[in-house]
């Protein structure tokens, strides 16, 4: 179907040309063009593109209050419609401007397929669908691994919906047969740190309606929640039986750590993960501790023996470190050789503040601790840490991505995936500084490419994480974005008008760039299958919880 | 010392001739009213609601020299002109249009094929500028009355400077922006100067080669001895009462047309259509260095054969 013509009064480069609408047809922005150009050796030379921009105007008007005298029938002018067009590929690639006057032609099906290179992925993952209902899909090898991996999501909280896309991205993964035998043991391990969001993905939700599930067939994937998923939260505070601190289900398994672990596995410096840790002079003082705790025993409980002395909770092994460290026979080995008394009081008072927060988490007063580590056997692991404050957030997800990292590492098997879905990355793994943790999720952007372990990164501002994290992600994706924040280096994949319908799209609209295509795509996700919170989800008939889940309260 | 500023832009001239040409003697001044009641009228009736207006441009594109051995070679003017129909009727659109060349001269001359279109030869009177320039003016006024007849009727046609062209077409009249002759005696020009925006004078007959019923009407207030003025006419085969209706028509029509000082270097006499139609007819006439380049290469093309 032809749309219109190749103009001759703007520059038509190999790269970019624009295209005047014919009477009667329009063209609208992310719409796939198609046109052709004969050699003057006879080849046969396809351009294809997607419009960028277009720019209606009236011709023949000067001033801009004749617009008022065209509509009053006074003045004669017309309108006009000219789109610009940014070319996505070439067969045969040889770069030639389109020639002024050519007709340009909607692409559509096959055609579209070609334009946007799909044809050329032997193993694709659909994303979502074009503003015609036609899919889109990302090339799978820059997700596995094979030639890239990691995937970044940006966007203002609340209106950009990143968590909701990303585990959009892990039902396609799971469910569209890309992953072929490794399906079943692709792993997925999300932290959720808005409300008690996450800990529904199970859940059919209710609000589903029929005009969504056919948005889920248009792309050949199920409209049906995650089907193994494992849930953790962290115990209660103050509740000596360690019941997951969930209020709207029961069956969410507590998570937390053994004194015994906590000692010998150096879960220490995850204590001082932040920025300002990281500057401070107590660094030393954290590493000797934490070699001296290296050398506890432990007992069936979990609870730990520390130089000879027995320690049940965290409060009392927090004491006796501050002891050791404190006392004049035990310094010099404790907190090591020539350290001031200002920077071990400074490590004792994060030490002792930390006590409060971490003392749900770290313990020995559960029976059968191996119950509550937070293991990856389901399909999705989903665990919770938005009651946690700051410094035990770290403290999780530092440790359970160590965790995560060593065992992969060790397994060496790259087929199987680990996707880690984590919101928040600023927070992180910030621009500025170094943490422990920044530093495992460095690892896990610049090695895990080649351990199967992918980072499904999303902040409000890439513009405040790490630049090596963002850098190694292969496919970028961005939701509604700041208009300052639009403006920023970080988003250079996007086009102008790109940049400036970031700052406009809604709740559902994505902008995804991967390394195969020149220019990002915009598209449309469905609303998810799964509930994304406690008042969406539909809870089976055999639910064989408390008939009252407040009743312990 | 007093002095007032032609709005018109000084490269158009003036609206009125420094010296007008008296022809008051052939004028009829009692078509609508005796002379002693003479006074200007108000806008009478509804503005028309279908209104086209036909205009041309032209445009020498190269002065051609014509061998005509052993005499002095020929002149002759390439030219290309435009005419065009806009038609306002709640909007205004171009609604026809039609570009001719032509080589205009008086000496033996066959026509000249170009890469951007043939030059037909038309024959003119004589070869001084003047004539050749005339030749143009009226090849232009009939391809006007051409396209004009091709756009069908309307309630009123308003056919850019004087009717001789488009006599015959239904509802036309002459819409004359430059005056250059005194028809009115010097007792009834009171009335003329006088003549609020939006206001008419009464009827006149005057007769040239044909009979022609005529007006003046001022668009608006403008600065100048022809401030906002313009004459209009029509052909004079129509009964007087008809008359005097269509300049009721043109009269409650217009004025809504006329442009403003700044849109326009003739503002208001130039109305907003016709420039609209002719700048839309300027870009049809194409690239004058194009064709000033097609004839060149056309011309070193025929010495090429010949030698």
């Amino acid at each position: 179907m032809t749309v219109g013509r190749v103009l001759g009064t703007r520059d038509a480069t190999p790269l970019e040309f624009w295209v005047g609408v014919a009477e009667g047809e329009y063209l609208q922005l992310d719409d796939v063009v198609a046109l052709e150009r004969v050699l003057p050796t006879g080849e046969l030379v396809r351009m294809y593109g997607t419009v960028g921009q277009i720019v209606a105007r009236h011709e023949g008007a000067r001033f801009d209050s004749d617009v008022f005298l065209i509509e009053d029938g006074i003045l004669p002018a017309e309108v006009t419609e000219a789109a610009q067009v940014t070319a996505t590929r070439f067969e045969p690639e040889v770069f030639v401007p389109p020639r002024p006057g050519q007709e340009v032609r909607v692409a559509e099906g096959e055609e579209r397929d070609r334009a946007l290179f799909f044809d050329r992925m032997e193993r694709k993952v659909p994303v979502g669908l074009a503003r015609n209902g036609e899919p889109l899909w990302v090339n799978f090898e820059f997700i596995n691994g094979d030639r890239g991996a990691h995937v970044n999501i940006s966007g203002i909280s609340g209106v950009a919906t990143k968590t909701s896309y990303a585990t959009f991205l892990l039902h396609s993964l799971f469910t569209s047969g890309v992953l072929g035998k490794a399906a079943t043991n692709t792993k997925a391990l999300i932290f959720n740190v808005k409300g008690e969001d996450l800990l529904h993905l199970d859940r059919v939700n209710a609000r589903l309606d029929d005009e969504q599930r056919s948005k889920y067939s248009d792309m050949r994937l199920p409209s049906t929640p995650f089907e193994s998923v494992g849930l953790f939260a962290p115990p209660r505070l103050d509740d000596p039986k360690g019941t997951a601190d969930v209020a709207s289900r029961s069956d969410v398994t507590s998570f937390f750590w053994s004194l015994h672990e906590f000692c010998v596995d150096d879960l220490l410096p995850f204590l001082f993960a932040d920025a300002e840790d990281d500057r401070a002079q107590y660094t030393t003082v954290v590493y000797n501790v934490m070699a001296q705790l290296r050398h506890a025993t432990g007992s069936d409980t979990g609870a730990a023996v520390v130089d000879g002395v027995k320690v049940r909770t965290f409060r009392e092994l927090a004491d006796l470190i501050t002891e050791r460290v404190q006392s004049d026979d035990h310094r010099h080995t404790w907190a090591g050789p020539a350290i001031g008394t200002g920077t071990i009081n400074a490590f004792v008072r994060r030490l002792q503040a930390s006590v409060r927060h971490l003392g749900r988490l770290i313990r020995a007063d559960v029976a059968d601790p191996q119950r509550h580590r937070i293991s990856l056997e389901d399909q999705v692991t989903v665990v919770d840490i938005h009651n946690l404050n700051d410094r035990a957030k770290r403290f999780v997800v530092g440790v359970t991505l160590k965790r995560a990292f060593e065992d992969k590492e060790r397994a060496g098997q790259s087929e199987e995936l680990l996707m880690v879905v984590l919101d928040e990355l600023n927070k992180y793994a910030p621009r500025e500084g170094s943490s422990p943790i920044k530093e495992i999720l460095l690892d896990i952007a610049e090695r895990g490419r080649s351990l199967g372990v992918v980072l499904v990164g999303a902040q409000q501002t890439a513009s405040e994480v790490e630049r090596r994290i963002i850098a190694n992600s292969s496919i970028r994706v961005v939701g509604r974005l700041d208009s300052a924040e639009a403006a920023r280096e970080e988003y250079g994949f996007l086009p102008g008008p790109h940049r400036q319908r970031a700052t406009i799209v809604k709740p559902g609209t994505m902008i995804l760039s991967q390394p195969e295509l020149p220019v990002p795509i915009v598209l449309e996700f469905p609303f998810p299958a799964w509930a994304t919170r406690a008042s969406e989800a539909v809870v089976p008939v055999d639910y064989d919880g408390p008939a009252d889940p407040f009743e312990e309260l | 010392m007093k002095f007032t500023v032609e709005t018109w832009d000084s490269d158009y001239g003036a609206p009125v001739g420094p010296e007008l040409e008296d022809a008051s003697e052939n004028v009829d001044v009692t078509v609508e009213c005796r002379p002693e009641d003479w006074r200007p009228l108000p806008p009478e009736g509804e503005p028309v609601h279908d209104l086209m207006f036909v205009d041309g441009v032209r445009r020498v594109d190269a002065t051609l020299w014509i061998d005509q051995p052993p005499d002095f070679p020929g002149f002759a003017l390439a030219a290309t002109y435009a005419a065009g129909v806009v038609r306002c009727n709640g909007e205004a659109h171009v609604q026809t249009t039609a570009v001719e060349r032509g080589l205009f001269t008086s000496a033996n001359a066959v026509d000249v094929k170009t890469r951007v279109g043939d030059y037909e030869v038309k024959a003119t009177k004589g070869t001084t500028p003047e004539e050749l320039w005339l030749g143009i003016q009226q090849r232009m006024g009939d391809l006007e009355a051409a396209v004009a007849r091709r756009a069908g009727g309307a309630e009123l046609l308003v056919v850019d400077g004087p009717l001789s062209h488009a006599r015959d077409l239904d509802n036309a009249v002459g819409y004359i922006k430059t005056q250059k002759v005194q028809y009115l005696p010097l007792e009834l020009r009171q009335v003329l100067t006088s003549l609020p925006a939006g206001y008419r004078t009464p009827l006149f007959l005057t007769t040239s080669s044909w009979s022609r019923y005529s007006w003046y009407l001022r668009l608006a207030n403008h600065a100048g001895p022809a401030g906002g003025l313009v004459r209009c006419e029509i052909d004079a085969n129509i009964e007087r009462r008809e008359a005097i209706q269509v300049a009721n028509r043109v009269t409650a029509s217009l004025p809504r047309y006329a442009s403003a000082r700044h849109k326009d270097p003739r503002a208001p006499q130039n109305l907003y259509p016709i420039g609209g139609l002719e700048r839309e007819l300027r870009r049809r006439l194409g690239d004058k260095d194009l064709s000033m380049r097609a004839l060149r290469r056309a011309s070193a093309e025929l010495s090429r054969l010949s030698a």
